[in-house]
């Protein structure tokens, strides 16, 4: 019995080692960047939607957001989820909403197509892809985003707001602020 | 008579010498939007960097630096946006004895990474 409990521990760690290492492309797993450079990684954006003049919508995460820098595509990604559980809300229709404004959270690390590499081309191209915001002004815009209702129903928003955000020197990340979406 | 031998050895020397003969290689980096750097075929050090478009300059293979004919992967490290990846070709390029041989880096060479 003893053994067996070994060799499922043993066989456990061995899955365990095999897909962390999966996960990673070819690109990810061998590319290094230039000694002292810190590359930008990531955009912080905190969106709240308001369904009136004074109430917030609450729901677990804002789905499939559609996210632009300087009109450039970066990158399509749910909001980091909450406990709704906890919040005090009212049932409207088949929307939950509040009168406490609820901030959804969003990391959004740029998309970049991941080929085969199995060419030089396709190896360049990634070299290439990864945008590198260098420090400077920029323009954020949330283009679309989805969300499920209490009724499991769901409905998608082409808000088309702007934020305008600061890249600053050697930083891996920028906080956009807090953008608000009226869905009224 | 001492003569006579000196000039067999010396010929025979010439000989054995002209039995070895050495090859040219270069190498032109035709991959989009990439430096490569330190390029090897082999062991043999070919081009230290090569912007989209260059040619190396001709690297002559000695008898004493590689028994020809002799075929090796290209190992180079590409790089672009302050990022670098190090690869080789998949393809092993053959050099023979009194070639002139001019390797072709293009976008759809096939390479990987050696630790792949």
């Amino acid at each position: 019995m003893k053994r067996l409990l070994y060799f499922l521990l043993f066989g456990l760690l061995i899955a365990s080692c095999g897909s962390d290492d999966d996960e990673l492309s070819s690109a990810d797993r061998n590319v290094v960047s230039e000694e002292g450079f810190i590359p930008f990684e990531e955009l912080l954006i905190l969106v709240n939607i308001k369904t009136s003049a004074s109430d917030y919508l609450v729901v677990k995460s804002i789905d499939s957001m559609s996210i632009y820098v300087n009109n450039s595509y970066w990158a399509k990604i749910n909001s980091q989820t909450l406990d709704t559980s906890k919040v005090d809300k009212t049932l409207v229709g088949n929307k939950f909403q509040t009168d406490n404004k609820i901030n959804y959270l969003v990391i959004a690390s740029q998309d970049i197509e991941q080929p085969d590499y199995n060419t030089a081309g396709e190896f360049a191209q990634y070299l290439n892809e990864a945008y590198d915001l260098k420090p400077g002004e920029y323009a954020c815009l949330i283009e679309s985003f989805q969300v499920t209702f209490n009724d499991n129903s769901t409905k998608k928003y082409y808000p088309f707001e702007y934020k305008s955000f600061t890249v600053e020197q050697n930083s891996r990340s920028a906080f956009v602020g807090e953008i608000e979406i009226n869905i009224d | 008579m001492k003569t006579i031998k000196l000039i067999m050895i010396v010929g025979v020397l010439a000989l054995m010498q002209s039995c070895y003969k050495s090859g040219d290689i270069q190498l032109k980096n035709n991959i989009s939007q990439v430096k490569i750097l330190d390029v090897k075929w082999g062991d043999t050090h070919i081009a230290t960097e090569l912007l989209p478009g260059e040619t190396s300059g001709k690297w002559k293979i000695e008898h004493h630096d590689e028994k020809l004919p002799s075929s090796h992967k290209i190992s180079f490290t590409m790089t672009a946006n302050n990022k670098s990846v190090y690869l080789e070709t998949e393809e092993e390029f053959l050099l023979d004895q009194d070639d002139d041989l001019l390797i072709v880096l293009t976008d759809t060479t096939k390479v990987k990474s050696p630790n792949e």
